[in-house]
């Protein structure tokens, strides 16, 4: 071998990243060498040298005057409330679409009404888990055991978050479920902090699980016509990413009406939106609190060859629509990288009055549609909840300088 | 679970929660989560910081800035990495900016704690001399020759660009593999790899003539 080609490889000797084979060769080499073996030994005396100088401790003060300064840059603290609400609305939300779809079948007849109404009072199944990759976060009393069935999972032993209301709180917990977040939502939407400063979990790709009197059994699981498994959708990678909600799940179209009163109990106003592309939902206009509606993906209309809806529905979080409007103008928050406090300043009032021409239009299609597919084709639903985007108007050059510090 | 085990496991996270916990309660708004982690990060950040700017006022002051943009912009933190990489990426950011804003001296060295000449001097924890001045060690001729050597070192290390300055501080200073540091400084493994070798190929060059044989 070429002296150049062993000594490039030396740095790599030294830290043992080399393959079995490639370590061999460079010893062998090395070993006929004297002028590698020098270069070796130089080059692993200059790796000690660097590696003996001292460990400085930070000035004793250091912590004290960061923390004088925190309050001036307060990340999370205006945004809080909003996160708080979005999640709380967006697990009320999963919460009643899981308890729906899980009411509906055994009870075609009932009203809509009906149908979303048990879900917060009689039904003990009550909590609803999210997964995600990474760490899992369960509630108290829930089991360990059920935790793993429900999510089908070897232990791995990773960390675990409580979101129990009502604070959060976090809690270890020493068996995790494998690379899953699981998220126990309360029923009372009000009392729900998710770690919403979490960014991971903003683009929670969840799943719902919950079932009546209890856990839902895995075999329900795999009949998708009934099932409560909102199956988790890759994150786009947009710079909605971090502020987005997204729960994806899949569900019979007939219930599309159930599940837009589930949403109104929920305290969401469903404005719907036409157009969209097959399955991407994506956030819509800026800042105001919304829901979308992805059409359905022609894949999964498992049970007819129909062509996926081309609804989507928009839900407007009515109180906050109105708050936004007081507000309003306001820069376009979604757009702003290191966004802010919450919706408060967000959500332009132009594209509330289209949505709502929008809706109308939307809801004809959608009976449309819904009249010709008698087949019960299934629809696949994305809820995106954008996170409170747009209250910090224009972020500070620091905020932007720490924004590019994290990794792309 | 009972609820009992619940409290209990909510009463021992509340004795040592992980950086991820902290991160989480950071991002909701809770100083005292991130001073917890100021705490448990600022040396090796601060030690990191001095490395690439040869100036405890600088590491200082870049420490401090890194910490605050942290706290900001812990809610975009996804947690894909650990709060420990993440803000080392910040650090050499910081560092690396304000060295091209000017904001910071230049980058010649101030070697206060390559020699342990000032060390203990005001604003700077006294533990900052090295290990052998503070307690025994060496006899005094052969502390003599440590502190020569090792601002020997430090002045090579300063002499290298900032980017080999930086992986080799993160590799050779912080101990961290070839993965971490792909994530702290943005670019893939294998870059870190060539890149690693040629930055010490490079402080190898400066200081194989001054160092000589590594004493025994």
């Amino acid at each position: 071998m070429l002296c150049e080609k062993v000594i490039e490889q030396f740095s790599a000797y030294l830290d043992g990243q080399l393959t079995a084979a490639e370590r061999e060769a460079v010893r062998a080499h090395i070993a006929a060498c004297e002028r590698c073996r020098g270069e070796l030994e130089a080059l692993d005396r200059t790796v000690h040298a660097v590696a003996d100088l001292p460990r400085l401790r930070a000035p004793s003060d250091l912590r004290d005057q960061v923390m004088a300064k925190l309050d001036r840059v307060a990340p999370a603290e205006a945004r809080r409330p909003r996160w708080r609400m979005y999640w709380g609305a967006a697990a009320a939300v999963a919460f009643a679409v899981v308890i729906m779809l899980l009411t509906t079948p055994a009870a075609p007849h009932r009203t809509e009404h009906e149908a979303v109404a048990p879900a917060g009072k009689n039904v003990p199944g009550r909590e609803v888990a999210l997964p995600k990759r990474g760490d899992f976060a369960v509630s108290k009393g829930a089991d360990e055991k059920l935790l793993r069935k429900v999510a089908n999972a070897e232990p791995t032993g990773g960390t675990a978050h409580s979101l129990g209301a009502p604070q959060f709180q976090a809690t270890p917990i020493t068996t995790a479920l494998s690379g899953q977040v699981v998220v126990f939502l309360p029923v009372s939407s009000e009392q729900i902090v998710l770690p919403s400063a979490n960014p991971r979990a903003a683009y929670f790709n969840a799943v719902g699980v919950a079932a009546k009197g209890g856990w839902l059994p895995s075999e329900q699981q795999k009949r998708p016509a009934d099932s409560v498994l909102l199956n988790a959708g890759e994150a786009r990678q947009s710079a909605h990413q971090d502020r987005v909600l997204q729960l994806v799940f899949r569900m019979k179209r007939s219930q599309v009406p159930l599940l837009k009163s589930a949403l109104a109990a929920a305290g969401l106003q469903a404005a719907e939106e036409k157009g969209g592309r097959g399955g991407e939902a994506q956030p819509t206009d800026q800042g105001a609190p919304r829901l979308a509606f992805a059409p359905a993906r022609r894949d999964l209309n498992v049970a007819t060859n129909a062509a996926p809806t081309e609804t989507r529905l928009g839900l407007e979080d009515r109180s906050a629509t109105a708050t936004a409007a007081a507000n309003a103008p306001v820069p376009a928050a979604i757009k702003a990288p290191e966004g802010a406090a919450g919706a408060e300043v967000a959500g332009p009032q132009q594209p509330m009055a289209q949505k709502e021409a929008q809706a109308t239009e939307a809801t004809t299609l959608y009976q449309t549609r819904k009249a010709e597919a008698a087949e019960e084709p299934l629809v696949q639903v994305t809820l995106l909840f954008p996170l409170a985007e747009s209250a910090v108007p224009a972020a500070p050059p620091a905020a932007g300088a720490a924004n590019s510090a994290a990794p792309e | 679970m009972s609820e009992t085990r619940a409290d209990q496991r909510a009463n021992e996270s509340a004795v040592k929660r992980t950086d991820a916990e902290l991160s989480v309660a950071s991002g909701q708004g809770d100083p005292a989560a991130f001073g917890e982690l100021v705490l448990r990060h600022q040396d090796r950040a601060f030690n990191l910081a001095f490395r690439l700017t040869g100036s405890r006022e600088d590491a200082a002051d870049a420490v401090q800035e890194a910490f605050l943009k942290a706290y900001r912009g812990m809610p975009s933190f996804r947690g894909q990495s650990s709060f420990y990489t993440w803000l080392f990426r910040i650090v050499v950011n910081e560092v690396r900016s304000r060295r091209r804003s000017g904001s910071s001296r230049p980058s010649a060295f101030s070697l206060d704690a390559a020699g342990g000449r000032n060390a203990g001097r005001a604003g700077c924890d006294p533990v900052d001399a090295p290990a052998e001045l503070r307690s025994g060690g060496p006899d005094p001729s052969e502390q003599a020759s440590l502190a020569e050597r090792r601002q020997i070192v430090e002045e090579a290390l300063q002499s290298l660009e900032f980017d080999q300055r930086a992986i080799i501080a993160l590799r050779d200073i912080e101990g961290r593999d070839y993965a971490e540091i792909a994530e702290v400084l943005g670019c893939p493994q294998g870059t870190v790899k060539s890149r690693l070798h040629r930055a010490r190929m490079a402080l190898k060059d400066t200081l194989a003539p001054k160092l000589g044989p590594t004493p025994q």
